[in-house]
């Protein structure tokens, strides 16, 4: 029983803290329209940041700083902002097919620099220790990760309600209108891609922030952590869900990490150990499959977006 | 009038699925006949003859070409049925030479045939011979009419529709491409044109219809319609304004 | 240093300019960017391994590791990538395409077909590296410090000769002029009788047969790995937009420029960022140049 209970406090946090990059790239594409295909890029930005903000003090690496959490977190999301800045600067003019092709770009970037930066990143061994947050006040571990749990649905909470608040704004309409009338957009010229590049910097904020969650709920990170599958499965994510609608990305991410890690039991349960590669494979191939599915039959999502009628979902 | 070989009747299309620009316009064209539509800007000329070509939403309605129902059937289909459509903008491969143009216009005529026709539109368009290894993107406006008719003839089409041939041209031009249509018409090419230089297209047409709003306003004979007053103020009033009109 | 850098270059930007024409039909005329490509690349490569494996590479002419068996695997893997990429389209893209799905649709979907993919041939071949021919080959030294292995020099002939072959077809046949009339304006391709469906099938099977001798290439010259392809797309579409999406002998240009910024990197930055050279590339070219280096400003 406390089996179960654990396990399911800790795939809820999982779900949550995807559910959260989820929201930070409903704002990029469902909202705005900007195509960001280097969605881990940014997580593992998140992740690594906190992590070396956080991590005590280590004779091989240069960095680690040894802050409190809070540092931590909040210097996640301006090491995501920063590079999203960078990269929106370059790419947000560019046709939507260029901006995929550029973060995607961006992804295989920060895979190396977490792989290849050895003093900084800990190379392909990546590093552990990153401490979790007022750990000290607990005893038990199943404790701690309810606590954890709560703490990471308050940034839930705290996204989703900001963020509703951010798409009914003013603000957001103007995004919706962007992403509506790609001409009209670039008859806006310069205001668009503000609004455009706007939008892309602060998805990647929330994006950043689901990566540190992750690295201090994880306690280590590594290259293999973050690789190019997170990106499909947090999109898998948004268009099962619904892009364009932020519960359908929290619904989203539900979903289809259930169906991944309820795989992943099958095939470490079922499958004898020479095949868990094989099992593993199928596993993609099932996020690949409802990806395709979806977009073929379902294009809006279980939920879709509320009430506006678009072409463009389409 | 003899028995028309292009029939529209009815013709409900636009755009988009469920708003229509036409709403229910019926023309006709026989054998050897020049046809030419008239009317305001927004009228639903431009998009009639997209509808006839397979190129918009065709929501409802009937087309029929040389006694077979064609409604509705996608452009490549049409220009197999035997119909040449030249429309207003973008009808020339501006990457393709003029030889490479007039090869895609036929692409459903056999290998035999192209030779054939190839050498038949260099005569009709000497002007094109010359150039037959230019891109398409260096010809002047008429050139590019001329070639984009010929292109269209490539098929040696029954009837050939035209999207404000005359766009653009100077005086001199206008009154070659003009001539140029009459020519076909001795081939007894049925022609089906959409104009703004509506009163010297009236003139050399055998009929002319107007429309407006999407509907069929008024048809008849050019001396009918030159002279009626009324149809004069209203849509043939001499002087056009300058701004280029695609929104037919 | 420089002289074998620049050789190894040559080579690399060989491999990835044959993905690049596929990339930049794709971008012309299927009218998205496919995220699917470099895993039909890996397909084409692992065809050709089933048929080496059945029927041998053959025995070795000359100084080369293979025989005429291998290049009858390498129309084998063009002809079964190409089909599978019309399969494909017929499945998911058509789909899509009729219900006038955004481009951005496409991309997604794309994704996915690249996903299942590339773990179809991990189901299929296994996660381990494969091999062609166990021949062991002599470097040749063509210039002072300059080695290629004899398969190398082989691999650069067979790739000009299908560029050009490709470029004349494009030229001289007419359904390789109806492409090209397909790639400016579909529908005036349309109206001049050119089906849409048909050159989208045909351009399906173009770009997954370059994919696939793109992957035999590299197979032959590097190794068999599940993510051969996916690990190359990156350069693939780096060449593609470098050379202005649509133009051929761009897209030749920006795999050669690709493929000796690869390898002339290493000169200057540790090896380990290799791969993220092409990226770098298109980024500085994107910034000064948004259409690429030879291309032309799309009309919207």
């Amino acid at each position: 029983m406390i089996g179960i209970v654990s396990y399911l406090v800790f795939f809820l946090t999982v779900v949550l803290i995807f559910g959260i990059a989820c929201l930070g790239l409903n704002l990029q594409w469902g909202f705005t329209g900007v195509f960001n295909a280097g969605v881990v890029a940014f997580y593992a930005i998140g992740a690594y940041t906190h992590a070396i903000i956080t991590a005590p003090p280590h004779p091989l690496l240069i960095a680690n700083l040894g802050l409190p959490w809070p540092v931590g977190v909040l210097g996640a999301m301006a090491a995501a902002a920063l590079a999203a800045l960078i990269v929106g600067i370059a790419t947000v003019r560019l046709r939507g097919d260029y901006l995929a092709i550029a973060t995607f770009g961006i992804a295989v970037t920060v895979q190396l620099i977490t792989l290849n930066w050895q003093s900084l990143t800990g190379g392909s061994l990546g590093f552990t220790s990153i401490p979790r947050p007022f750990a000290g006040y607990f005893d038990g571990q199943l404790s701690y990760n309810i606590f954890f749990l709560g703490l990471v649905a308050a940034a839930t909470v705290l996204v989703y309600w900001g963020l509703e608040r951010v798409v009914r704004s003013p603000w957001g309409r103007v995004l919706r209108a962007i992403r509506e009338d790609e001409v009209a957009a670039v008859a806006l010229g310069k205001d668009a891609r503000l609004f455009r590049l706007q939008a892309f910097v602060l998805g990647s904020v929330i994006i950043g922030l689901a990566g540190a969650l992750h690295a201090s709920f994880i306690g280590f990170v590594s290259p293999f952590d973050f690789l190019p599958i997170l990106t499909f499965q947090i999109w898998t994510m948004l268009i099962v869900g619904g892009s364009g609608n932020n519960r359908g990305a929290l619904l989203g991410a539900l979903i289809v990490w259930g169906l991944w890690s309820g795989s992943g039991v099958l095939v470490s349960k079922v499958l004898p150990p020479e095949f868990q590669t094989q099992g593993a494979a199928a596993q993609s191939i099932l996020i690949g499959l409802l990806l395709v599915v979806m977009l073929v039959f379902k294009p809006r999502g279980l939920i879709g977006e509320e009430p506006v009628v678009s072409r463009h979902v389409g | 009038m003899s028995e028309p070989i292009l029939s529209a009747r009815d013709i409900v299309a636009g755009y988009v699925h469920g708003l229509p620009i036409v709403h229910g316009v019926s023309v006709d064209v026989a054998p050897g006949e020049i046809v030419t539509i008239v009317g305001p800007n927004g009228a639903g000329k431009s998009t009639l003859l997209k509808a006839i070509a397979g190129l918009v939403v065709f929501e409802s309605g009937t087309v029929t070409f040389g006694g077979r129902d064609v409604s509705g059937r996608p452009a490549h289909e049409m220009v197999k049925s035997g119909i040449g459509f030249v429309p207003q903008t973008g009808n020339i491969f501006t990457n393709l030479s003029i030889q490479e143009n007039l090869i895609v216009g036929a692409h459903t005529v056999s290998r035999a045939d192209l030779r054939l026709r190839l050498q038949r539109a260099y005569e009709h368009f000497p002007v094109l011979a010359e150039r037959r290894a230019s891109a398409g993107r260096v010809l002047s406006g008429g050139q590019r009419q001329m070639l984009a008719v010929a292109r269209a003839l490539m098929t040696d089409p029954k009837a050939i529709m035209l999207d404000e041939p005359t766009a653009g041209l100077s005086p001199k031009v206008v009154a070659d491409v003009f001539a140029d249509l009459r020519r076909l018409t001795e081939l007894n090419v049925a022609v089906l044109m959409v104009e703004q230089n509506a009163k010297a297209a009236i003139r050399i047409s055998n009929r002319a219809y107007v429309l407006t709003e999407g509907r069929n306003y008024i048809a008849g004979t050019p001396e009918a319609l030159l002279n009626d007053p009324a149809i004069g103020e209203a849509f043939l009033g001499g002087r056009r304004t300058a701004q280029a009109s695609g929104a037919g | 240093m420089i002289g074998q850098a620049i050789a190894d270059g040559i080579l690399t930007g060989a491999i990835i300019a044959l993905g690049a024409i596929g990339i930049s039909l794709s971008l012309q005329i299927l009218r998205f960017a496919n995220f699917g490509h470099g895993d039909i690349l890996t397909l084409g490569a692992y065809s050709a391994l089933t048929f080496t494996a059945i029927a041998t590479a053959g025995v070795p002419i000359g100084p080369v590791s293979f025989g005429w068996q291998f290049l009858v695997a390498m129309l084998i893997a063009a002809l079964v990538a190409g089909s599978a990429a019309i399969l494909i389209d017929a499945i998911v893209y058509n789909r899509l395409r009729s219900r006038n799905a955004h481009r951005l649709t496409m991309i997604f979907a794309s994704f996915g077909v690249a996903l299942v993919l590339r773990n179809l041939v991990l189901l299929i071949w296994g996660p381990d590296v494969h091999y062609y021919s166990r021949e062991l080959q002599i470097a040749v030294e063509i210039l002072p410090n300059v080695r290629v292995m004899p398969d190398q020099i082989v691999v650069l002939g067979l790739t000009f000769a299908v560029v050009i072959f490709f470029y004349l077809v494009l030229r001289l046949t007419r359904i390789g002029m109806a492409m090209r009339a397909m790639a400016e304006s579909p529908t005036l391709a349309g109206i001049c009788g050119v089906e849409i469906r048909k050159m989208i099938r045909i351009a399906w099977f173009i770009a997954g047969s370059l994919a696939a001798m793109a992957g035999v290439f590299l197979g032959l010259t590097v190794q068999l790995r599940p993510e051969m392809g996916f690990n190359l797309l990156l350069a693939v579409f780096a060449a593609a937009i470098l050379g202005g999406s649509g133009s051929l002998f761009g897209a030749v240009i920006g795999g050669l420029l690709v493929g000796l910024a690869e390898n002339l990197s290493v000169l200057v930055v540790p090896a380990g960022y290799k791969t993220a050279m092409p990226f770098l590339l298109l980024m500085l070219v994107l910034y000064i140049r948004p259409h690429g280096l030879f291309g032309t400003p799309e009309k919207h």
